[in-house]
Formats: C-alpha cells, structure tokens, sequence
C-alpha cells in the first residue's frame, strides 16, 4: 500500500477520496492548496500525489506536480480534472503523470491508476535530472517520449529524423535512470 | 490681356498706339501676316487688331486661323475693313469668325470702345469655357466613379444618377431620373431612409445603412450620404445622394460576429463542464462512501454524512443549471420609460431575507426628481439584486450597503456600494466572467455579476466596478437617458460628422 498525497480544493469530494482510499489501506494526507501541498509533502514524503488539475486561483495542478517532483524525482503522480481537452492530456503526460482522470470517475478507476502508479517506474534524465515519466511499464509510447524529450534536452545526441516509429527502446533507455 | 495688331500703316498703328494706352493694354505689331500668325499661334494673342490689306498675306484668312486654335474661341477678333462694307462684304467677313469691323477711316476713341468691348467679351468667353471643361471633367469622375452618385430636387425626385448609382439598382440612368427615391428602398427599411431624409434637411448631411430594392426585386445592403443642396439664398432644392454597396462588407461582420459568439459558447460550454463534473464528482465518491459504510456494522454515521454529501452537490448542480439557464435566456429585452427608483424600492424588498441574513443594512440614497429611463424593470430588478447580493456576501462583517440613484450628465447612474472588504485588482479584473467565484465553497455560481453585467449592456448601459482592499467596493450603472441613445442610424451621423 501506498503513501498518497490527495490535493484537491472542492472539499467534499477531498474527503470522500481521502476515507475511500484509506479504507484500502494507503496511507493518505490531503490539502486543499498548492503551498499546502508542498508544505505536507516536505513532512509526509508521499509516493503517489493525486492532484486536481484546475486548483483555486487558477494556480494549475500540473504546476503543483512538477514542483513536488522537483523535490522527489521518483514521485508518481496522478491529475484529476473537471474539464479535459486532448492538448491538456499531452501536456500531463509529457509531464510525466502516469494517469490523467476526467471527472466525474469510478472510485475504481482512481484506485487501479493508484495501484499501478505504486507499481510505476519513475523515469528521469541523466542529462538534466527531471522527471520524465512514471509508468508500470516502458513500451512504444513511453519511448516515444523519451525520445522526444532528449531531442529537447541534447538535440545533439539524436537524429533528427528516426521515422515514425521513433527510436528502438534500448538507444535512447541509456539516457535514462529508471527508478 | 495683349493688343496683337497685325497691319504695315503707320497710321493704324499709330491709332491703335493711342488705344493701347488708353486702355492700358499692352501692345505687339505684326507687320504682315505671316508674323502675326505665327504670334498669335505662339503667344496667344486674345484681343486681335487684323487689318485686312495687310502686306504677305490675306488678313481675313488669319482670323480663320486664329479661330482654329485650341484657345482661339476666347479671342475678340476686329477686322479694320478697307473700302467696301456693303452688307454682302461684311457678312463675308464676319463669316471667317471676326467678331467685329471697323470701316476706315477710324478713330482712337471708337477703337478703344470696341476693343474695351472685346476685352470683357474674351473675359465672358474665358470663363464659360473653364466652367464647360468643369462640367466635362465632372462628367467625367461622375461617368466612372464606383460610387453611385445622383442629384434629387426638392421633393427628392432623381434628377441626375451616374451609372454606378443605376448599376448599383440594376437599371439604367434613365430609368431613374424622374422616380422618386422611395421606390429604390426595401419597404421595411422606409422608416429608417425617411428619418435620415428628414435629419439630413434640418442638418444638412446624414447617412444610413438599409436594404435597396433593385429593379427586379432582389435586394443588397447599401450605405447611403446625403448632403443637402441649397441655393444662394440658402433654401433647400435637393440633395445629393452617394451610394455604396456594403453587402459583403456586412456579411464578413456579420461573420466575425458569429464566429465570436460561437467561440463564447465555447468557452461557456468548457466552464460549464468544469462547473458540474467538480459536484458530479463528489457525489459520485460519497455515493461510493455511503455504499460501503452501509455494509459495516456502526457506519451510519458515516453514511449520513455522505447522503449529506451527495444532497449538497446535487443541489450545487441543480444551481449551476439554473444559473446557466439564466445566462443562455439573455435574449433582447424590451425597454421602456420607467422610474429606476421604483425598481430600487421593489429589489429592497427581494434582498430583504439576504440582507438581513448577513446581518447588513441596507440605506437607499434616491435623487428627487429623477427623470424616467428606458429600462426593463424586472431585468433591471434582477441586475440590482444580484449586485446587492454580491455586496452582503462580499464576506465582511456589520455591512452597510448603500444603493444610489443619481444623473450624470445625460445618463443616470445606479450605484450599490459597500463598505465590506473590498478586493484585489486581480479578482476584480474577472468579477464579470461566468463561473468566477470567491465564494464557491459557500455556494457561489459565479454567474450573478456576469448576468447583471449581460443585462445592462442590453440596456445599453455600463457597468463598472471600483474596489480598494479594505474600504469596500462599489458597482456602478449607468444608464443612457431617452435621445441620447445611440439608433444605428443615428450612429452612422456622428461618424460622418
């Protein structure tokens, strides 16, 4: 079971997750804001943060992950949101989320993506040490966004023009820390 | 103005000399045709002395020359005949464009007569001839110009259309001049011309935008100038009427506008969505919670507290679809001449539970005398109640909320102010965009103040707001008095100034 990290402003849907995801058993802290968010993480040190996406003040949840992941790189994160669009989900994934919810889901939904992101790699760059990505598995899609991600980080060190396939796994895994 | 002379006896010369000076016209001798030919063609000569004996040619072929120049129409021509003036001899001569004879043996004075003659006859002849080439050169622009032009007389009957203005019509000029304007406007918009006709006499220029009826029926947007006409003595004999076909120009604002409206609902629909999936979501998981604390022995606790849950969010949805019904039902209301301090007296009475509910008070400061505004009461009575909502649960404690109703100018202005905690220029930069709440945990839509805002603009009115953090804050209406408002024709005036 899992340390989780609920951040999530409307209150009655924090407290609902919070008792349903404790009574299967992880152990979980909520806040309702990004500098709670922070402050709780730097005691409690969660595995799993389950944040919402379009937080008060419009201080955006995806920025609440990459500063918490900036202080744990093997951090797995999880982004629920009331109002999704397909540039959203690219944005979340190439952020390195490992499930993106659209609200309203099933509590079990949340709670597979909780379990898998417990299983999750965390993947980050040994060039520029960010996290790049926490999945239970590195198949074709996560390649792909490795891959995109070195042509960001050390355009050098890739071609341009590998098809559309991308690069095999292995060539572009080298950069990687998988932890 | 020259004398040109053009003869070889010394006595002509001497009396046209004499003339000359008399006149004070200067003078140039030719001494045989030839050259005087050649300086008439040269320098143009207009008042010209031709002596019909003159040596190296014949002195009537020189008038006929002269006259064949381009300007050798302007020119005063007087022949100093020689001998016969028998009516067949003079006619002969006039015959070749002279203007005038003298018969010998002739005078200084009479000689400076007539040519006192030809100068204001050359004055006369040159003047016609420059309004003739205005009038060609006005032909001209009105011959080819892409803008319909034509000329009405005082009962605005066509009296002259260029061919844009007929081709805009689909008809030839013909078929205009002697029709009366009317028959070139779509029925429906005969107000509309009629008023800017009437306004254009009493202020000399107005415009509009309305249907014009082509001669087979179809129909096009045109924009339309009229400038008055009068003459010296200032009455009115018609105007003059420009035309343009604006169709497309309507059709791609008309686009744009759409385009805008449909990117609004755009963003409606997303905030909708954010709005009603956040509750969904919530009684989905206190659905989820009650279920299973049904199953364990003591949970009830648990239980009714999420049934408490789910109520509370399915009422939140309930709001939000309420609200957003509200907002999309904005429709063009109608307005009429009212009393805005009576609608203040009646949204007293609709606040009443709020105000006293957040322990506030409620003062109304009404200005006497307040003239009537052409408003919808029961839209205006909305608006006001939401403002004075948004002030009682602007969250401050012992609230005063003092409503005002004052003119300004040529508006009259309605204000609500509080002396609550005011707020920060970032909240108050989005009060006015749907689903912006401070207050959603306590049940905000965050559509009251975007509604209200709605409202007054179909009012034709402003809404604008004044806050400093800690001294409370004011919304302030203004409202435009009957006949300051803005028609689209009225509009359209102003900016043709």
């Amino acid at each position: 079971m899992a340390r989780v990290l609920l951040v999530e402003d409307e209150q009655g849907l924090r407290r609902s997750l919070t008792a349903l995801l404790s009574s299967c058993g992880h152990e979980v802290r909520e806040a309702s804001s990004p500098g709670e968010a922070l402050a709780v993480a730097d005691v409690f040190a969660p595995e799993i943060v389950v944040a919402d996406w379009m937080l008060k003040n419009h201080l955006h949840g995806l920025d609440v992950l990459r500063q918490l992941s900036g202080l744990n790189p093997r951090l797995r994160t999880i982004l629920i949101t009331g109002f999704s669009s397909p540039q959203l989900r690219e944005a979340a994934l190439r952020g390195g989320v490992v499930a993106f919810l659209e609200k309203p889901f099933d509590f079990d939904t949340l709670e597979r993506a909780v379990l898998s992101a417990a299983a999750a790699h965390a993947v980050s760059c040994t060039h520029c040490g960010a996290h790049v990505l926490s999945a239970p598995r590195i198949g074709d899609a996560e390649a792909r966004l490795l891959a995109s991600h070195l042509r960001e980080c050390r355009p050098s060190l890739l071609p341009a023009a590998s098809g559309a396939a991308g690069p095999p796994l292995g060539e572009v895994l080298g950069h990687f820390r998988v932890a | 103005l020259r004398i040109l002379l053009v003869g070889d006896s010394a006595v002509t010369c001497q009396i046209v000399g004499a003339a000359s000076v008399q006149l004070a016209v200067p003078l140039t001798v030719c001494a045989d045709v030839t050259q005087g030919w050649e300086t008439a063609r040269q320098e143009g000569h207009p008042l010209l002395v031709v002596d019909r004996t003159s040596s190296g040619g014949d002195g009537l072929e020189l008038c006929r020359r002269v006259r064949s120049l381009p300007r050798g129409s302007d020119a005063y021509i007087l022949v100093l005949a020689d001998g016969d003036v028998s009516p067949a001899a003079v006619a002969a001569l006039m015959a070749t464009g002279a203007d005038d004879y003298l018969a010998a043996p002739i005078d200084a004075g009479t000689l400076a007569l007539r040519l006192e003659m030809g100068r204001r006859l050359v004055t006369a002849r040159i003047e016609r001839r420059r309004a003739d080439e205005e009038r060609l050169a006005t032909q001209a622009v009105l011959e080819h110009a892409l803008d319909g032009i034509s000329r009405l007389d005082e009962r605005g009957v066509f009296v002259m259309v260029n061919p844009s203005y007929a081709g805009l019509l689909g008809c030839r000029p013909d078929d205009l001049v002697g029709q009366h304007w009317s028959m070139t406007v779509h029925p429906d918009d005969h107000d509309l011309a009629c008023a800017s006709y009437e306004r254009m006499r009493a202020t000399g220029k107005a415009d509009f935008e309305a249907r014009a009826l082509r001669r087979d029926g179809s129909c096009f947007y045109k924009h339309v100038v009229m400038v008055r006409a009068t003459d010296r003595l200032g009455r009115f004999v018609g105007h003059h009427c420009f035309m343009r076909d604006v169709t497309e120009q309507r059709r791609m604002v008309e686009e744009i506008a759409r385009s805008e409206r449909l990117a609004s609902i755009g963003r409606l629909a997303a905030g909708i969505a954010h709005e009603i999936n956040n509750p969904v979501a919530g009684i989905l998981m206190a659905a989820e919670v009650a279920v299973r604390a049904g199953r364990e022995p003591g949970g009830e606790a648990i239980l009714e507290a999420a049934l408490r849950q789910i109520m509370d969010d399915a009422k939140r949805c309930g709001r939000i679809a309420k609200s957003v019904l509200q907002f999309a039902r904005q429709e063009v209301i109608e307005t009429w001449p009212a009393d805005l301090n009576e609608v203040v007296r009646r949204a007293r009475d609709l606040t009443r539970h709020d105000v006293e509910a957040h322990h506030a008070r409620l003062a109304l400061e009404l200005a006497d005398h307040l003239p009537q505004v052409p408003l919808n009461p029961t839209a205006m009575e909305q608006v006001l109640v939401n403002l004075v909502r948004n002030a009682v649960q602007s969250g401050g404690t012992d609230i005063t909320v003092t409503v005002r109703t004052e003119q300004v100018g040529d508006r009259i202005r309605l204000s609500v102010e509080d002396d609550g905690p005011g707020m920060p220029e970032d909240v108050m930069a989005r009060i006015f965009d749907p689903f912006f709440t401070t207050r959603r945990e306590r049940g905000g839509t965050g559509l009251g103040l975007s509604l209200a805002h709605g409202l007054v603009q179909e009012h034709g009115g402003t809404i604008t707001v004044e806050s400093l953090p800690g001294r409370g804050t004011t919304l302030a209406v203004d409202l435009p008095l009957a006949g300051s408002e803005q028609s689209g024709a009225a509009h359209g005036e102003s900016a043709a100034g």
